[in-house]
C-alpha cells in the first residue's frame, strides 16, 4: 500500500479517533496532520511484518495525542473541570454530548482502549499493538471504562428513567 | 437496589453509538489536499510541471532568503496566469463614466484613443474656454466619427447615461460601468475589464524592496513547508495592492505571506513609458532548514 492509499483509506477514521480522545477538532485536525506526515517523512518506519498500516497509523496518532496532552496539560484540564460542572447543572441535555463528557472523564489509558474497541472496531490484540501493552492490560482498562461508564450514564439513560 | 444502578452492556453499546464525530473541517481537508500535492510522488511531479510552466514566464527571480531563525523562504515572482488572447499587443483595462442622465448612455461612437486622457467625453460642452478634445486611456486606432458615446448602446438620443463623468454608469471619465478613464466594465485605461497584465507593450513590476515573511509558531511546531501563491496588483506607485490567495498552504503562514507582501515595493509596471496597475503572481516558498 501506497503512502497515498493509506491517506484516502484511513484519514478520516484517524481523525475520528483524536477527536474522541482529544475532544476538540482543531486538535484533531492537527494530530491527524501531524500523523500522515510523520508517515510521508519516514515510511520506511512502517514494518508490515508487525501489523497493518492502520495499526500503525493510530499508535502514531496516539502518541502524538499523548505528547500534545503533556504539552497543554493545564489547557486541557481546565476544560475537563468545565465539562464537569456542564454536567452537574444540565442534567437533561442530549446523549451524544453527555456520552462524551463521560468519556472524557475516563483516565487517558482507559478512554484510548474504549475508544479503539468501541467506535474503532480494533481487536484486544491489535489494540495492544497500538498501545504498546500486553493483551491482559488493555483488557483490563477496557472492562473498567465500560464499567465506569455503566455506571455515570445509567442516570441519563432513558430506560432506567422512565421505567422507574 | 444495585441493579437500577448501572447499565447492562447492550444499554451501555447503544448510549456510546450515539457520539457521534464531525467530519473533518474544509481546512483540514484543504491543508491534507495540498500536502498531497507537494509531498506524493505523483503529485509532486504534477506539481513540477506547474512550477515549471509558471518558470517559463518568470519575469523576475530573487535569490534565496536566509531567515533569521533556521529557515529559508525562497520569494519567486512570477507572471500571472494569461489566457490565450488572439493578439498580445492587446493590453486589459477599462473604464466608466455618465454624466448622472436619468437614461442610459446613448449609441455613439468612442472617443478618440489617447495614453493620457485630459478631457473625458461629455454629450455637450458650450463654448469651452479651453477647447480640448476629450480622450479615452486606450491604445490609440484611428475613430472616425463626429460624436462620442456608448459604442455599445442601443440608443440613439444625447444621453450621458446614469454615472459621473463620461458615458454610462461608472465613475471616472471613461465609458461604461468601469471606475477609470477607459472603456468597458473594468477599472483603469484600456478597452477590456481589470487591470493591466504583463506582455505586449506593458513592461512588468520589478520587486525592488522587500519584508521576508516570518514562519508562524504552528507552521514551525509542525516543520510544516510549501508554497503559497498569491494573486496581486501592482499599482502606478508600485504599491502590492488587491493581494489575494490563490494557492493556500494553511497552518498561518497564507496570513505570514500575505503580511509580508503587504510591504514589498516594486517598480511599476509601464505601458508607454508610464506607469500602469499591472496584476502579478507571487510564489512564497515556506521551506524548514
Amino acid at each position: 500500500m501506497t503512502a497515498q492509499q493509506a491517506f484516502d483509506h484511513h484519514h478520516q477514521s484517524v481523525y475520528r479517533f483524536v477527536y474522541r480522545l482529544a475532544g476538540r477538532a482543531d486538535l484533531a485536525e492537527d494530530i491527524t496532520q501531524d500523523c500522515f506526515l510523520a508517515l510521508l517523512r519516514h515510511p520506511q518506519r512502517w514494518d508490515a511484518a508487525r501489523g497493518g498500516i492502520r495499526t500503525y497509523l493510530f499508535s502514531i496518532a496516539r502518541n502524538l495525542a499523548f505528547k500534545r496532552f503533556r504539552d497543554d496539560h493545564a489547557d486541557v484540564q481546565v476544560e475537563q473541570d468545565q465539562a464537569v460542572a456542564i454536567v452537574d447543572q444540565r442534567m437533561d441535555q442530549e446523549l451524544p454530548v453527555l456520552v462524551a463528557q463521560m468519556v472524557g472523564q475516563l483516565p487517558s489509558l482507559q478512554r484510548e482502549a474504549l475508544i479503539l474497541f468501541e467506535y474503532e472496531g480494533f481487536q484486544l490484540a491489535e489494540i495492544a499493538e497500538i498501545v504498546g501493552a500486553d493483551v491482559g492490560v488493555v483488557k483490563s482498562r477496557l472492562h473498567r471504562a465500560r464499567a465506569s461508564l455503566k455506571r455515570s450514564l445509567a442516570p441519563y439513560s432513558k430506560v432506567k428513567t422512565h421505567g422507574i | 437496589m444495585e441493579f437500577e444502578t448501572e447499565l447492562t452492556d447492550q444499554e451501555l453499546t447503544q448510549m456510546l453509538a450515539a457520539w457521534t464525530v464531525p467530519v473533518p473541517t474544509q481546512r483540514l481537508q484543504a491543508r491534507i489536499f495540498h500536502r498531497r500535492q507537494s509531498l506524493f510522488p505523483r503529485n509532486l511531479a504534477l506539481g513540477f510541471c506547474v512550477q515549471a510552466a509558471a518558470l517559463a514566464s518568470l519575469f523576475l527571480l530573487t535569490e534565496p532568503v536566509h531567515h533569521a531563525v533556521r529557515t529559508v523562504d525562497q520569494v519567486i515572482l512570477v507572471a500571472s496566469y494569461q489566457p490565450k488572447t488572439p493578439a498580445l499587443q492587446k493590453s486589459s483595462g477599462g473604464g466608466g463614466g455618465g454624466q448622472r442622465s436619468p437614461t442610459p448612455a446613448a449609441h455613439g461612437e468612442a472617443p478618440k484613443f489617447a495614453p493620457k486622457q485630459f478631457t473625458p467625453p461629455a454629450v455637450a460642452v458650450a463654448n469651452p474656454k479651453l477647447a480640448v478634445t476629450p480622450t479615452i486611456t486606450a491604445p490609440a486606432p484611428e475613430i472616425l466619427a463626429a460624436n462620442y458615446d456608448d459604442p455599445l448602446s442601443k440608443l440613439s438620443g444625447a444621453s450621458g447615461g446614469q454615472g459621473l463623468n463620461g458615458f454610462g454608469d461608472g465613475k471616472g471619465g471613461g465609458i461604461g460601468t468601469g471606475h477609470g478613464d477607459g472603456i468597458g466594465d473594468g477599472e483603469g485605461g484600456g478597452s477590456g475589464g481589470g487591470v493591466y497584465k504583463p506582455g505586449g507593450d506593458v513592461s512588468s513590476p520589478v520587486l525592488i524592496s522587500k519584508v521576508e515573511p516570518e514562519y508562524s509558531e504552528e507552521a514551525r511546531r509542525a516543520k510544516y513547508s510549501g508554497i503559497v501563491q498569491l494573486s496581486v496588483v501592482i499599482d502606478e506607485h508600485g504599491i502590492p495592492t488587491d493581494i489575494r490567495v490563490i494557492a493556500p498552504l494553511g497552518l498561518g503562514l497564507d496570513e505570514k505571506a500575505v503580511q509580508a507582501v503587504q510591504h514589498w515595493r516594486f517598480r511599476p509596471g509601464l505601458r508607454n513609458g508610464k506607469p500602469v496597475k499591472v496584476q502579478a503572481a507571487v510564489v512564497v516558498t515556506f521551506r524548514l532548514l
